[in-house]
């Protein structure tokens, strides 16, 4: 790391949403003060001087604040500070004085005010997490700008990039992470006045500092007085913050008091706990072809339950600090997945990759348990679809052989669009309004194409991938036949379609079995003595490679866990659905499929889908 | 954090560029002064890592590396299984290596360059350690083996012997009770920790899982760490803390890291990550990651500068050196300001939080929907009741059943139950179908072992409809005996009991029972002059009886020999007998003990029979490839048949290879029975009169005296 910076942790405020923090401008090197807004709808202004916080202003609760801004009359400078909650937007001096109020008349609530997109292109391979905020500032102090970035993961990154040579790579030089999703990054002089300093504000409303100053190294190497001082700013700090604990917990203990008393009470009085703010997102992974489902909880989490009812498969996260159990599973009552997750202290934030199979469909359900008093649990709920590794794509390879699947009967557009939203991920809730509604759609996993067009009273899919075809309409005789509603299928299957698929197959299942076969051959490479260079040189090239790369091998194969087990489950599924659709049962056939299978080669397993070609 | 971990570098780093064996690594003074670092390789070496050496002369067992000459290998051929150094020789300052492998263990001088001794070890070596134990002058070394410890001394002496029931995992020596000698701590694969002062057991702590790796911390406290990821540290009979982790720990040791004056418990995890924790309460002071498993961690003065160092290996065999940093302790200081402000600032959010759900509380109560269920509230007085019992009803498994009801209409969503050693995770979830969402729901708990269980229930108590719940939180202890409910309709006795005497009353009897049972109802003080409790185990239905005469008779009867004898140990202790004697009558494990006798001898004489087969079989080998050879230059023609016949002897050989492996295998089974027997018969007694039993016991193999071994299972004596 190039950029050596020093955590501070000044306050926390409410739960933020995106962007909800900016930093007051102010003249020269004076130390700017910060607004922001938060979820309970209060707006503050504060300073900080020696690390305590003194607040300017702050406004009552009321409706969450979406969205907070600055600007000013021109020539003067931007520290009007505007706010959006709900759909009313509101106007601040930086006094605090109210000056505008007006109501928007929109119906749906107002998320940005002002929408700017920047397009910056970093790759880091090894973070995977979304981007949640960016900003730019000299922090290095060589005038050209640093790029700053905030993930949802928490991480915070700072990046030295020149943007006028596009050849130049941008090189990072500062990582920390703070453990919850970070909401806005601010840069400027805010606690020191000759110091650049980057604030953070973070999901549950932590405002926490990156100082270049090097405070706690200088503590050490001089013991001079100033930098004294510094370290007891921080004492002081936890004295007050000691103090203000007292006070609080002496007002908890009373409410809890009262609670109590309630709780005993003969009437019929409701114990009611206020939802809580729970961030929650099960996002597909394209490169993965699984899930991640992301939680984030404004307090510490105590534990989270997991229920499916369809059969998935919960992936170790390296950075996942948890300890995962698994209830035995009980299928009889709908329980294919019961995991709970028990959460190290001060953990704000679970991360679990999930991976789901096609063609079984059903519900992912989170019980989170915060570690608040009284003890509550939320219930977060997420749809695990049909066709759940398809991703909306915007055109699509019209060569392909496609199998079609032609739907027709009394249905409605609500109606078909629902199933279709029922089925695959990525679909807008409700229907467009234009006559007829053209959809693409690639696997994630094996590239399949699957393209829907549907009206009022019919429906088309396509797709080159038998399978997806049989699902389909499973699905939807299924719904129809629920909803009484009378629908003529029909199919039409090209033999080809196999062919291609299998063609598709065939490399990935090759390369698996390669990697698997040398993984194990270098298991074996390790029962001899091969440490030194004498009897390396003994081994032919192609061990010496194997031992060489061994890293990177062991990484791919332990990256992608029963990867073989999900190819044979689709090829599998892949043999079922096309006899299936062609109307012969050939259950009994899969055991010399498996057979084959694990003897691959693509023209016995051609053969073995289409004995006459 | 990311200042803590710049403070704490390593000061020195170094490659042995070969594979190491977690858990196999030690450190030795070979020559008396220069620490050497000492592993087992996974190609079956050990490698001698001398940074200090001088001279090149020594040959012999030990190789030489040629290109690195501080690198010195030993070919054992066979798999390493257990490493230890030490002083073993009286008036001999350099430390001996010992190695041990499935059968043997080998005592080497590395410096002289001499075998001190080579001995079978008929029941494996799992575990090593040296050191003063019992009344022994010199140091002796400690060998645990499938179900025994043996302890040697320098001249391969049998000094000591106990039987364990299970696979020794670990060994340690030291002043467990403060009495300023050495006591034997002996970790086994049946999740228990057992203190042994000389030949007598003086604890024993039971964990959740396999207990892998114990090391002796200052002042009379030790550590553990356990095979799911847990890592914890006694004092005594207390356990100060425990934590678990998702990694598992490989190598847990102590050492004055950060220069507080104490050490610090170091541990290394199997991902690599290295910790150092606080012994007394388990905070993490530093951590450091390596990019691969630990394999081990040790301490020696490797810069020779006076001072030890912490020394840490990976399975790779990239070495790191730390040593104590004590600005690190200024440092910290400061960080741990930021990190107490971090802390507060969680409090207080966490604070704010409760309090925003009490007013918010009020404020929803002032509404007039307050029989509303829209998902959010429950009614105020919602209770639970919880029962417990041992339910032999059910149609299904017996068990024991935890029945939890609410007091009113909401329902029980879900039920997490959190218990070690009950599951096989650490959680059980009973998650009814939306369909089947009742007021009620009993939980089915099988605890496999007669262990008391601290089991912490999370139970989500609302409506069918809501999406947020009440969390009920609960905390019970299953008795040591749940899994035996009244028999209600009693059978015969079984044949086989223990019986002995202890001045009690009756009450304190009933007591015990009430205490350690899970019984419908309590058991009362009977009118005549003798309690009787007859129960069945829900395990196997198989019949317990227990009769408490007024004189203080006890008889237990029931075929399990290993209940007998925890049954017996949980009434010494609850009515603090420090020894006891008694009478058992066990036909069923006396007749398999002869068995398994005569079945260890036949296996004996297979092997001696086997091992002349194999001598003559090498000769035939050394033969043909001659003969075969020989053909290649005078008449090619006949090579094929001598290479033929060579395959086929070379098949032979395979065949009895296996034959021989399965005999030593079964042979391993036999004693690990025989061991078993032994030291669950020694658990009938209490104390000095357990431990005089298996000195008996040890007399009489030794002297091959069946019969005698059967008496004194009986009686307690030979």
């Amino acid at each position: 790391m190039e950029l050596e910076l020093y955590r501070i942790d000044y306050t926390i405020v409410g739960v933020t949403a995106s962007n909800c923090m900016k930093l007051l401008p102010s003249s020269f090197k004076e130390p700017q003060k910060i607004a922001i807004g938060d979820n309970d709808g209060i707006l503050q202004v504060f300073s900080i001087k020696k690390e305590d916080i003194q607040i300017q202003f702050k406004t009552l609760p009321g409706s969450k604040i979406s969205s907070l801004q600055l600007a000013g009359a021109r020539g003067s400078p931007a520290d009007k500070i505007f706010i959006a909650s709900e759909n009313e937007v509101r106007g601040y001096t930086k006094k605090g004085k109210l000056f505008l109020s007006f109501d928007t008349n929109l119906t749906e609530a107002i998320t940005a005010i002002l929408q700017s997109f920047k397009r910056w292109i970093i790759g880091n391979k090894k973070y995977s997490s979304g981007i949640s905020c960016i900003e730019s500032h000299d922090l290095t102090g060589d005038s050209i700008k640093n790029i700053i970035i905030g993930r949802n993961d928490g991480n915070l990154e700072i990046y030295s990039a020149s943007i006028t040579d596009e050849i130049d790579e941008p090189v990072i030089i500062f990582i920390d992470n703070c453990n919850e999703s970070i909401t806005a990054i601010q840069c400027g002089i805010i606690s020191n006045s000759n110091q650049e300093e980057v604030i953070v504000s973070t999901y549950t409303g932590r405002i926490i500092g990156w100082t270049t100053e090097a405070t706690t190294t200088q503590f050490i190497t001089d013991n001079s007085s100033a930098n004294h001082a510094y370290a007891s700013d921080t004492s002081q700090k936890i004295i007050k913050l000691k103090n203000e604990l007292e006070d609080l917990q002496a007002k908890v203990a009373k409410e809890r008091d009262k609670y109590q008393v309630l709780t005993q009470s003969l009437f019929d009085e409701m114990s009611r706990i206020p939802v809580l703010n729970i961030k929650h997102s099960m996002i597909l992974n394209k490169t993965a072809a699984a899930y991640t489902l992301t939680l984030e909880v404004p307090t510490a989490i105590d534990n989270v339950l997991l229920q499916s009812n369809v059969p998935v498969d919960l992936l170790d996260v390296e950075k996942n600090s948890a300890v995962v159990s698994y209830s035995e599973q009980d299928p009889k009552n709908g329980n294919f997945l019961l995991a709970t997750y028990r959460c190290q202290i001060n953990t704000n934030r679970l991360e679990v990759k999930i991976r789901t199979i096609e063609g079984q469909h059903g519900i992912l359900q989170a019980y989170i348990t915060p570690l608040t008093q009284p003890k509550f649990c939320q219930l977060k709920i997420h749809e695990i679809k049909p066709l759940s590794l398809h991703l909306r794509i915007h055109n699509f390879d019209q060569s392909r052989p496609y199998n079609s699947l032609t739907v027709k009967g009394q249905f409605s557009l609500a109606e078909i669009h629902s199933w279709v939203y029922q089925c695959l991920p990525e679909v807008p809730e409700k229907p467009q309004v234009t006559e007829k509604t053209e959809l693409y759609f690639q696997s994630s996993f094996l590239d399949t194409i699957l393209f829907c067009s549907y009206w009022k009273g019919e429906a088309e899919f396509k797709s080159d991938n038998v399978s997806t075809i049989s699902t389909l309409k499973d699905f939807i005789s299924k719904e129809a036949t629920k909803k009484k509603i009378k629908i003529d299928v029909s199919t039409n299957i090209i033999d080809e379609s196999i062919t291609h698929v299998l063609k598709i197959i065939d490399p990935k299942l090759k390369s698996h079995t390669e990697l698997s076969n040398k993984i194990t051959l270098l298991d074996a490479l390790h029962e001899l003595e091969v440490n030194d260079a004498s009897s390396m040189s003994c081994l032919s090239s192609k061990y010496k490679e194997l031992l060489e790369n061994e890293k990177e091998l062991r990484l791919e194969f332990t990256s992608q866990p029963s990867y073989l087990d999900r190819l044979y489950g689709i090829i599998t599924d892949l043999y079922v659905d096309f006899y299936k659709l062609k109307g012969t049962n050939v259950k009994s056939k899969i055991p010399k499929l498996i057979h084959i299978l694990d003897n691959y080669s693509y023209e016995d397993l051609l053969q073995q889908f289409r004995p006459d070609s | 954090m990311a200042n803590m971990e710049k403070q704490i570098r390593p000061v020195f780093t170094l490659e042995l560029n070969y594979k190491i064996v977690p858990g196999l690594v030690t450190i030795g003074k070979y020559d008396g002064t220069h620490p050497c670092l000492t592993a087992a390789t996974t190609a079956d070496k050990v490698v001698i890592h001398s940074p200090h050496r001088r001279s090149a002369a020594v040959t012999g067992r030990v190789v030489w590396s040629e290109s690195n000459r501080e690198i010195a290998t030993l070919n054992i051929n066979q798999t390493i299984t257990a490493l230890c150094a030490g002083t073993l020789i009286p008036g001999d300052d350099k430390d001996v290596l010992i190695i041990g492998t499935a059968t043997h263990i080998l005592t080497y001088h590395v410096h002289d360059n001499k075998d001190i001794f080579y001995k079978e070890c008929g029941d494996g070596v799992k575990a090593l350690t040296l050191g003063n134990f019992k009344d022994s002058k010199a140091p002796i070394v400690l060998v645990g083996g499938n179900s025994s410890v043996h302890g040697f001394d320098h001249a391969g002496n049998e000094m000591f012997w106990t039987a364990i029931g299970d696979v020794v995992t670990s060994l340690i020596l030291m002043d467990y009770n403060k009495d300023g000698f050495n006591e034997l701590i002996v970790s086994s694969e049946d999740y228990n920790i057992r203190v042994y002062n000389g030949d007598q057991i003086i604890n024993e702590h039971t964990e959740t899982e396999v207990v892998t790796g114990l090391i002796n911390l200052p002042e009379n406290k030790f550590a553990y760490s356990v095979s799911n990821g847990t890592i914890g540290v006694y004092e005594q009979d207390v356990r100060l803390w425990r934590v678990k982790s998702k990694n598992f720990a490989i190598s847990i040791y102590s050492y004055d890291l950060l220069g507080k004056g104490t050490a610090q418990l170091i541990t290394g995890w199997s991902n690599g990550k290295i910790d150092c924790r606080c012994i007394t309460t388990g905070e993490v002071l530093f951590k450091d990651i390596m990019p691969h498993g630990m394999a081990g961690i040790v301490e020696g003065d490797y810069r020779s500068i006076g001072k030890a160092d912490l020394i840490c290996v990976s399975a790779e065999g990239e070495v790191r050196g730390y040593t104590t940093t004590k600005s690190f302790a200024a440092i910290s200081s400061n960080e741990h300001e930021q990190e107490t402000v971090r802390e507060l600032l969680a409090q207080k959010q966490q604070l704010l939080q409760e309090l925003k759900h009490y007013e918010n509380h009020s404020k929803g109560n002032n509404g007039s929907d307050l029989d509303n269920q829209d998902g959010m509230g429950i009614p105020a007085n919602t209770r639970l009741q919880i029962s417990i019992s041992a339910n032999s009803e059910s149609k299904i498994k017996n068990h024991v059943e935890v029945f939890i009801g609410t007091n009113n209409n909401t329902i029980i969503k879900a039920v997490i139950v959190f218990g070690e050693g009950i599951f096989t995770g650490e959680t059980l979830v009973v998650h009814p179908p939306s369909s089947k969402l009742n007021t009620y729901l009993a939980v089915p708990l099988y605890p496999p072992k007669d262990n008391p269980v601290d089991i912490h229930m999370k139970i989500l108590v609302g409506f069918p409809n809501s999406t947020q719940f009440h969390v009920f939180e609960m905390t019970r202890q299953l008795p040591r005996f749940s899994m035996y409910a009244l028999e209600t309709s009693p059978k015969a006795k079984p044949d086989s009991y223990v019986t002995f005497k202890v001045n009690e009353r009756l009450q304190r009897f009933c007591m015990w029972i009430n205490q350690n049972f899970l019984l419908p109802h309590e058991i009362e003080l009977p009118n005549e002059p003798h309690l009787r409790v007859n129960l069945k185990c829900l395990r196997d239905h198989s019949t317990l009886a227990m009769v408490f005469e007024f004189s203080g008779k006890v008889t237990i009867y029931t075929n399990n020999l290993p209940l007998a004898a925890d049954l017996v140990q949980s009434l010494a202790r609850f009515l603090n007998v420090e020894s006891l004697e008694s009478e058992a009558s066990f036909p069923v494990e006396e007749d398999n003990l002869k068995n398994y006798v005569n079945k260890l001898t036949e296996i004996q004489d297979a092997r001696v029979r086997l091992g002349t087969d194999i001598a003559d079989r090498l000769r035939q080998v050394r033969e043909l490839v001659i003969r075969a050879e020989d053909s290649r230059i005078n008449n090619l023609n006949d090579m094929p048949k001598y290479y033929k016949e060579l395959d086929n002897v070379n098949k032979d050989l395979i065949s009895t290879y296996n034959v021989r492996l399965s005999n030593y295998d079964e042979g391993l089974e036999t004693m690990k029975n025989i061991n078993t027997i032994i030291q669950k018969s020694s658990r009938l007694r209490v104390g000095q009169k357990s431990s005089n039993m298996i000195n008996h016991c040890r007399t009489a193999i030794k002297s091959n005296n069946t019969e005698g071994l059967i008496k004194i299972i009986r009686t307690g004596y030979l």
